[in-house]
């Protein structure tokens, strides 16, 4: 049996397409992008899913993990009985922990091979692990096994014939919940035209098997992805449901809003952790679709240049294949959708245009060391032995997604970045500053305490976590939970300041320094907001400045508004509010408590302020005003030192701080500044 | 042997939270840095008592229910109401007016129901009727939902079942008009544990197709609290109803106490349950109770409970698979 490595990490997905008139994906492409986050899988599984149009006119392709020949004649025997014409075409693998992956035409309705196949694999699974239908579309097909993505690549022979297609999934494997010893785990899983690579740790798994038990799936090997790729077989080919619809569905993004829908497919919806991939045919056009978590915990990004569409765990696959894509992260909760022949059907989140640009090439200094083909280890003793010899200054080229850089940096040192820095960049770092000339992944500074990172890009998710000195400039946009729990000691006060936007939970949790979020590019773009929701939920200190107006809905965490209205009636029986107040409220789709404060007697806002307190509540302070002169002395230097670093004209400078902005603080914890010199 | 399920810590967890005793009413108590929970800890005296439920884990984070959003709601299916926990207040027929009243105001204005059992309804019910359950021969013009004890074929209306392993009246013809079963544990013919009821039926209405129509009540006079009432819901019930553990919360029997006091302890009983209801999905990792908790067994597992009980109950025991 393998051993289980000690290095925990979450899967690697990937999705690539290629757009009309562009040529068709290569294994060895795919390969070549997710070998590239190899640290984030284990040899305990990985595999692909190839789609190809062109397929249209073929039969079904059956694929079966089987342990002996004795199993074959059983599954044959089986599909026979259901009437499936089978035409076997051997087996497409070497052999792995005793299993062999088999291969066959078959001819029938695909209701008819639904039945068979879940039939077939409850009775291989209940005779102890006999084997397993894998895969069984016409326009699909799935390699996988255990081992890396290039074991997988090599069981099966990829890398002999050119094997390519129009949309390509791949996942390398960290096992959680089912163990990786047989290729039957590993990923992805399929069922009919649909596959599914996903990384995460749905809670909803039992629910969603519970859904699925009562609709004709009953044989599940115990895996997230399996229940998500019957799940979303179920809803487009037996419900009939919209691949957006059924996308809608799955995310939960129905759930307050269609009752009708909600009570029907209870059990659809995924809770907890996960990005998921997922590739469709429906004999038309091909699909790929990207879902993230409402909550994104866990990393999502999606681009395209001119040839091809990505999705990924991380940046650094997309960049392996092309230096030049547009990317940006799918949204809490967000849907990205794309098809062979429309190209970008949604995008995942809202004005990627404004807030995500083109790739912006950075001419490299000739003395930079190459990091190409050097492990994120390699990278990382080669700095250190670098600064220990007394270099202090460093240029690296080629960074994609290398880890942990920037995280020991000695005093008066400097580091630059050319490139995707990887997952973890400045992490606990004291001194010196770090440039990077490209975008960075997640987790940039956590627990830094000193020193500077300067982003020419953007940062992805939970940038600044913990920071408690220093500062961080980040040109782009940053993602979900920027500066959670950031927070400042005596004179050592940290601060993060954002060009673009931010997404949801920006300050959880914060308790000192200060957050400014600019949008630069978007001055005079209207309808946007500079951060997502649940804006300083547990705000304890510190002080937040986003530019423009921010609706109170998205700061800190509310009562939904149904609970609001019936508690209102309620108070209306009673006579302690006008049935004319409770219609009025009755169309909100937010009730803040500043929104009755102003409406309701005294007594009857006493009674419902029950509802929005609790003992861990503390008070925001949130203005949309101009910023004063106590704000100029907190963050004009900092702003200064922000338009200095990226090279930005002090005439935006001075239109930007002429602005509104809506400033977050806790009621009496707000930054304290020294008074001023006389 | 059922009295002493009421253990000492049990009523002053319940007191704290109605605001009886301690400091923070309408605030799940902080008992202890540990578990203090059955079978292991305490004595277990109920079924549920030996199930418990899978916590969050490193690959899936626990959400804080303070600062995140952990939304509690329920549709209950066939009813078409929501609630905004999965949560009914029940008035038994020995309960003293003030107490029915605070009940029943306390359920509406949290978007609960009340189920008034075995009394005639006072006038003042009339603007609360749209969240209340009656036994239909006292409900009269009333309005609100109809409990029934035979289906008959004529209104929507919801049965009123002992706690039993069969469920056959699920195939019955006048079972078309049923909405809802309430599965009360206290009925006379009851049989069987109602965590084993509850968990039979949601699988016999889901293998009939009906699940989707028909709300799934639990009804116990020995339901104590979040605990009982998150493992009911992950058992199959849409809604627990709770009567006993409120009355004891509020403290209401022995001293007379005027409604508004009642309805003060049990609004904050409501909203202490639903924030440790909260607090117990979010600790599994759980952000949605309506789609993700209601029959999901494989968030739980079971300690010490035979094989045969295991099946019926649909729960794998602890440690395997």
């Amino acid at each position: 049996m393998d051993e289980i490595p000690h290095v925990k990490s979450g899967c690697g997905i990937l999705g690539i397409m290629r757009r009309p008139g562009s040529e068709k994906v290569h294994a060895s492409e795919t390969l070549t992008s997710i070998e590239c986050v190899r640290y984030r899988g284990s040899r305990l599984g990985a595999g692909f899913a190839v789609y190809d149009l062109e397929r249209a006119g073929s039969p079904l392709k059956l694929k079966a993990f089987v342990d002996s020949d004795e199993t074959v004649e059983k599954i044959s025997e089986a599909l026979h009985g259901m009437d499936i014409l089978v035409e076997p075409l051997g087996f497409d693998s070497k052999p792995m922990n005793g299993f062999t992956s088999w291969t066959a035409y078959i001819e029938s309705s695909p209701d008819n091979v639904r039945r068979a196949v879940n039939s077939v694999n409850h009775h291989l699974l209940r005779d102890g692990f006999k084997g397993r239908i894998y895969s069984w579309g016409r326009f699909l097909e799935v390699f996988k096994a255990v081992g890396y993505p290039s074991d997988v690549y090599g069981l099966y022979g990829l890398d002999e014939g050119d094997v390519c297609g129009d949309l390509w999934l791949a996942h390398t494997r960290q096992p959680t919940n089912s163990p990786g010893v047989y290729p039957i785990w590993s990923h992805p899983f399929a069922s009919y035209e649909v596959s599914i690579v996903h990384n995460g740790d749905v809670s909803s798994f039992g629910a969603n098997m519970e859904f699925l038990r009562y609709r004709g799936f009953e044989s599940f090997v115990g895996t997230d992805s399996e229940v998500a790729a019957y799940t979303l077989d179920y809803l487009t080919s037996v419900e009939g449901v919209s691949l957006v619809e059924a996308a809608s569905l799955m995310a939960g993004l129905y759930d307050d809003i269609d009752v009708a829908k909600a009570v029907k497919y209870r059990g659809v919806c995924l809770d907890g952790p996960y990005s998921i991939l997922a590739g469709y045919c429906d004999g038309e056009d091909l699909y790929l679709l990207a879902v993230a978590d409402t909550m994104k915990f866990r990393p999502l990004v999606v681009g395209y240049d001119d040839e091809r569409i990505y999705a990924a765990s991380e940046e650094a696959e997309i960049r392996s294949l092309s230096e030049k894509a547009r990317v940006w992260p799918v949204k809490p909760g967000g849907i990205f959708l794309a098809s062979l022949k429309r190209g970008i059907i949604l995008s995942g989140r809202e004005h990627v245009e404004c807030f995500y640009g083109p790739y912006c090439r950075h001419p490299t200094p000739s003395n930079a060391i190459d990091a190409t083909g050097m492990s994120y280890s390699m990278v990382n003793a080669l700095l250190r032995k670098l600064f220990q010899e007394g270099v202090r200054e460093v240029a690296l080229k080629n960074v994609n997604g290398h880890r942990y850089l920037g995280i020991n940096m000695p005093p008066d040192s400097r580091l630059h970045i050319y490139g995707t820095a990887g997952n973890c960049l400045a992490n606990f770092n004291k001194h010196g500053e770090i440039y990077v000339y490209g975008n960075a992944q997640d987790d940039v500074g956590d627990a830094m305490y000193g020193g500077r990172v300067v982003i020419h890009g953007d940062a992805r998710d939970v940038v600044g976590q913990a920071l408690q000195g220093g500062a961080i400039f980040v040109r782009g946009s940053v993602g979900n939970r920027a500066a959670i729990q950031m927070r400042e000691f005596r004179d050592r006060r940290p601060c993060l300041v954002v060009g673009g936007r931010a997404d949801d939970f920006l300050g959880e949790y914060m308790a000192g320094g200060v957050v400014m979020v600019l949008g630069v590019d978007a001055l005079d773009v209207e309808d946007v907001r500079l951060a997502g929701q649940y804006v300083a939920s547990g705000m304890v200190g510190g002080r937040i400045y986003i530019r423009g107006y921010l609706e109170p809905w998205r700061i800190g965490l509310n009562p939904p508004a149904a609970d609001i209205i019936q508690y209102l009636r309620g108070l209306a029986l009673e006579g302690l509010v006008g049935w004319d107040t409770v219609e009025e409220l009755s169309n909100m789709i937010h009730i803040m408590y500043e929104d009755l404060a102003g409406l309701l007697p005294g007594k009857a806002l006493k009674r419902i302020s029950k509802l929005y307190r609790n003992k861990y509540y503390r008070e925001l302070r949130v203005n949309y005003r101009n910023l004063d002169y106590e704000d100029l002395r907190l963050v004009g230097p900092i702003l200064s030192e922000f338009f200095s670093q990226f090279h930005l004209d002090s005439r935006l400078q001075q239109e930007l701080i002429s602005r509104k902005f809506t400033v977050v603080e806790p009621v009496g914890a707000g930054p304290v500044l020294e008074k001023p010199e006389e | 042997m059922l009295a002493r399920a009421w253990t000492d810590r049990r009523i002053r967890h319940l007191r704290e939270m109605a605001g009886v005793a301690g400091k923070s009413a309408g605030e799940p108590v902080i008992a202890s840095m540990g578990s203090t929970a059955p079978p292991n800890v305490e004595e277990p005296f109920f079924i549920r008592d030996h199930i418990v439920c899978d916590g969050a884990q490193v690959t899936r984070p626990s959400i804080d229910p303070y600062r995140e959003p952990v939304s509690t709601y329920v549709y209950l299916p066939g009813l078409g109401i929501r609630l905004s926990q999965p949560l009914i207040l029940t008035v038994y027929p020995e309960y003293p007016p003030p107490v029915a009243r605070a009940f029943v105001r306390a359920a509406y204005n949290h978007g609960l129901l009340v189920y008034i059992r075995g009394r005639r309804l006072e006038d003042y019910v009339g603007g609360y009727a749209e969240r209340i359950l009656a036994d239909i021969s006292y409900l009269g013009a009333a309005g609100g939902f109809w409990t029934v004890s035979d289906s008959l074929d004529t209104h929507p209306q919801i049965l009123l079942q002992p706690s039993k392993a069969s469920h056959e009246y699920v195939s019955s013809a006048g079972f078309q008009n049923v909405c809802g079963v309430i599965v009360d544990e206290d009925a006379y013919g009851s049989d069987t544990p109602i965590e084993v009821s509850v968990s039979l039926l949601d699988r016999t209405l889901k293998q009939r197709g009906l699940r989707d129509r028909v709300a799934l009540i639990a009804s116990s006079r020995h339901v104590r609290g979040s605990d009982d009432i998150f493992k009911l819901v992950g058992l199959g019930a849409d809604a627990v109803s709770i009567g006993d553990a409120a009355v004891i919360a509020a403290d209401c029997l022995e001293h007379q106490l005027d409604e508004d006091t009642i309805y003060e302890r049990v609004e904050n009983l409501i909203l202490a349950i639903q924030k440790e209801v909260k607090l117990l999905a979010g600790a599994a990792g759980v952000s949605r109770i309506f789609s993700t908790l209601v029959g999901n067994r494989e968030l739980f597992r079971s300690i010490g409970l035979r094989s045969d009980l295991r099946l019926m109950l649909g729960v794998k025991q602890a440690g395997v698979g």
